[in-house]
């Protein structure tokens, strides 16, 4: 089993590389994790290869660059997903995989375009702590929301919140599942915080 | 006449709090109701020092203060926890006369990172310090790159910023300034030319996100980068170590100022830096500043020292939080090299709120612990869980780690067993929990990177 962690280096603010060591733990020995830099992404790409992949969290301006670099490469990663590879992604960078992105300034960029919700980035910065239900486990979640941003549009949440904010601060549904396709603004080591989360996943891989 | 009302007012909330032990920016919130823009019309002295970053502030405005003192200006400065406005106004309207003018030559403000634009609308400070910015506290402060944001507007027009031209973002700020002094630390025989730790800041350039190249680092981004892309560079520096010797503690300031170190941190140099810069910026001769700091560092910042069962320890306060810190801590111990015993303590990651946020703890670089020196290792306190999951992921031998989340039993425990130094690494909230079990012992010197 392949894992990419996809700009190790460059989305990686809250520790979150905890989450694909977990995984890998969690799979056994036969899984191996391909660690790609920002610098890498150049030249053809080959997302198919992989069983999953983890992308962090990003300060605003790396997430902006990051989606910049990943543009070149939506079609990849598009064929990647339809092919069974399963993406988690997890602070801002679910953001990057949405329709559009509007800054607190008012200009707009598009997003991937993947899925078809947008995001809309504000001044004020939202902390708090979070319990979530998610249908794929017995555990309530526990994590950590720490963003300046709201999400809206998406018909399929990761999670259900029982207390802390989703998606929008008036939202109870947090994050996005479409297909393979995991995304929550939960930061930092999810997997390590719910291990049964990581359980999920690894069956899911198996 | 408001400003004599508001001074009046804090003055005696001020000499009440002193009665009744109250909170030290009540006085100042109270004047700032009275007269929202009562800083706006305060005569101030001729140097207004203010001092912000991530780390080493406190330190470097304690040390000034001292410097300063001790060479007859009358300093008025204020201590951790009033850092925010009402902070700021409580002090400076406690030391003003009833018309408004400071009573004092030079005003020295510790001032918080994300509070600074709010107290820089009223004045503005002569000199601005910014020491560097790391990952601290990221539950409230967000990132460091936020942190960059909400201290750009603090800069006003006319001061002069003292920088660290050797955090590639702290060196940003020379953009918005009028004037820039620069200080930072030569390359010296602890400098690696590969970047240590578990993340690496300075991969990109903050300014165009190209990839950075570093001559050295002397710990985290904090060295001599060139950025690939737009060009972006450690600047040449006005205040510099020249030399700096960890094993003799002692470092050399422009080539010729020789001052000693208590704690053989790479960390403290900067604070001392920092504060030269300062106290030379503001008329003090180079030969004074060094020789104040030398007596500072003699008598302050020292280590704590205890006895626990059969063990003799030393108490290393490291911020939860902040993994520079933490990093600080476990490098002194690595570097020590004689036997001993480590107990780490995570019970309340903050003393002003409640979080179970331990996200940060992967930031640490635990590796550093994974040497022959280090004999057992105890994790202790309500993550102590978490504490053994994020080291079972470093190469320290699982035999080598004990998990006792009560602290009371951890202690009985590391103090039964002989070994020969326990250095226990924590942060203040969690400090007292731990050294009420423990007989004190003279300290010796040392610093803590505030
Ligand atoms: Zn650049």
């Amino acid at each position: 089993m392949k894992l990419l962690h996809l700009l190790y280096d460059f989305c990686n603010l809250y520790g979150d590389y905890g989450n694909i060591l977990t995984l890998a733990r969690a799979l056994g020995e036969s899984a191996n994790i391909r660690r790609m830099p920002l610098t890498e992404l150049s030249g053809e790409l080959d997302f198919t290869q992989y069983g999953f992949i983890y992308i962090g969290s990003a300060t605003e301006k790396n997430q902006r660059t990051a989606l910049e670099f990943l543009r070149v490469y939506r079609d990849a990663l598009k064929a990647a997903l339809d092919n069974g590879t399963v993406i988690l992604a997890t602070g801002n960078s679910f953001e990057m995989f949405g329709k559009e992105l509007t800054e607190a300034s008012g200009e707009t960029v598009k997003g991937l375009g993947l899925f078809d919700f947008t995001v809309t980035r504000s001044d004020e910065r939202t902390v708090t702590d979070i319990h979530a239900v998610f249908s794929g486990t017995k555990a309530p979640i526990t994590g950590f929301i720490n963003r300046c941003s709201a999400i809206h549009g998406v018909d399929s949440p990761f999670f259900e919140i029982i207390d802390g904010i989703g998606n929008t601060p008036d939202d109870k549904r947090e994050g996005i599942i479409s297909g393979g396709f995991y995304g929550t603004h939960i930061i930092g080591p999810l997997l390590v915080r719910n291990p049964e989360l990581a359980q999920y996943f690894a069956e899911l891989l198996r | 006449m408001r400003m004599f009302l508001a001074v009046l007012v804090c003055r005696f909330i001020h000499f009440m709090g002193g009665l009744f032990g109250r909170g030290s920016s009540l006085p100042g919130l109270v004047a700032l109701k009275i007269y929202p823009s009562v800083l706006a019309h305060v005569k101030f002295p001729p140097a207004v020092v203010a001092v912000t970053g991530s780390n080493g502030k406190t330190s470097t405005v304690e040390m000034t203060a001292h410097v300063l003192k001790s060479v007859g200006k009358k300093v008025i400065y204020n201590r951790e926890g009033s850092n925010q406005i009402a902070g700021a106004a409580s002090l400076i309207l406690s030391s003003c006369t009833l018309t408004g003018k400071v009573k004092g030559d030079v005003v020295l403000l510790e001032t918080d990172e994300r509070y600074a634009k709010h107290i820089f609308k009223y004045f503005s400070p002569t000199h601005y310090v910014i020491t560097n910015l790391l990952r601290d506290q990221l539950t409230r402060n967000g990132h460091p790159e936020w942190v960059y944001d909400s201290i750009l507007p603090s800069i006003p027009r006319g001061t002069t910023l003292v920088l660290n031209a050797d955090d590639p973002l702290v060196s940003c700020f020379a953009d918005a300034a009028d004037k820039t002094v620069w200080f930072g630390m030569d390359r010296q025989p602890f400098s690696t030319e590969e970047h240590i730790g578990v993340y690496d800041d300075g991969k990109y350039c903050p300014k165009c996100k190209a990839p950075m190249e570093y001559e050295y680092y002397h710990f985290n981004h904090i060295g001599s980068y060139r950025c690939t892309g737009c060009g972006h560079k450690k600047a040449a520096t006005d205040f510099t170590v020249t030399a700096a010797d960890l094993e003799k503690a002692e470092i050399v300031i422009n080539g010729e100022y020789n001052i000693k170190l208590a704690f053989s941190g790479i960390y403290n140099i900067y604070n001392i830096l920092a504060c030269f810069a300062v106290c030379s910026l503001i008329g003090v001769s180079g030969g004074d500043v060094a020789q104040n700091i030398g007596s500072y560092v003699l008598t302050n910042g020292r280590i704590q020292r205890y006895r626990l069962g059969v063990n003799e320890g030393m108490f290393l306060i490291s911020k939860h939080e902040n993994s520079v810190s933490y990093d600080s801590s476990l490098k002194y111990i690595a570097q020590s090299g004689a036997d001993c015993a480590v107990i780490v303590i995570v019970d309340s990651v903050s003393r002003r709120y409640e979080t179970g946020e331990t996200s940060w703890l992967w930031d640490i670089d635990f590796e550093l612990l994974n040497c022959d020196s280090v004999k057992r290792i105890y994790l202790s306190g309500k993550h102590a869980e978490e504490l053994a999951v994020r080291l079972s992921f470093t190469d320290i031998p699982a035999d080598r780690i004990t998990v006792i989340p009560d602290i009371e039993k951890m202690t009985e425990a590391a103090g039964a067993e002989k070994y020969g130094m326990l250095y226990t690494v924590t942060c203040f909230s969690d400090k007292d929990k731990f050294l009420s079990k423990t007989e004190p012992l003279e300290n010796v010197c040392g610093g803590v990177d505030r």
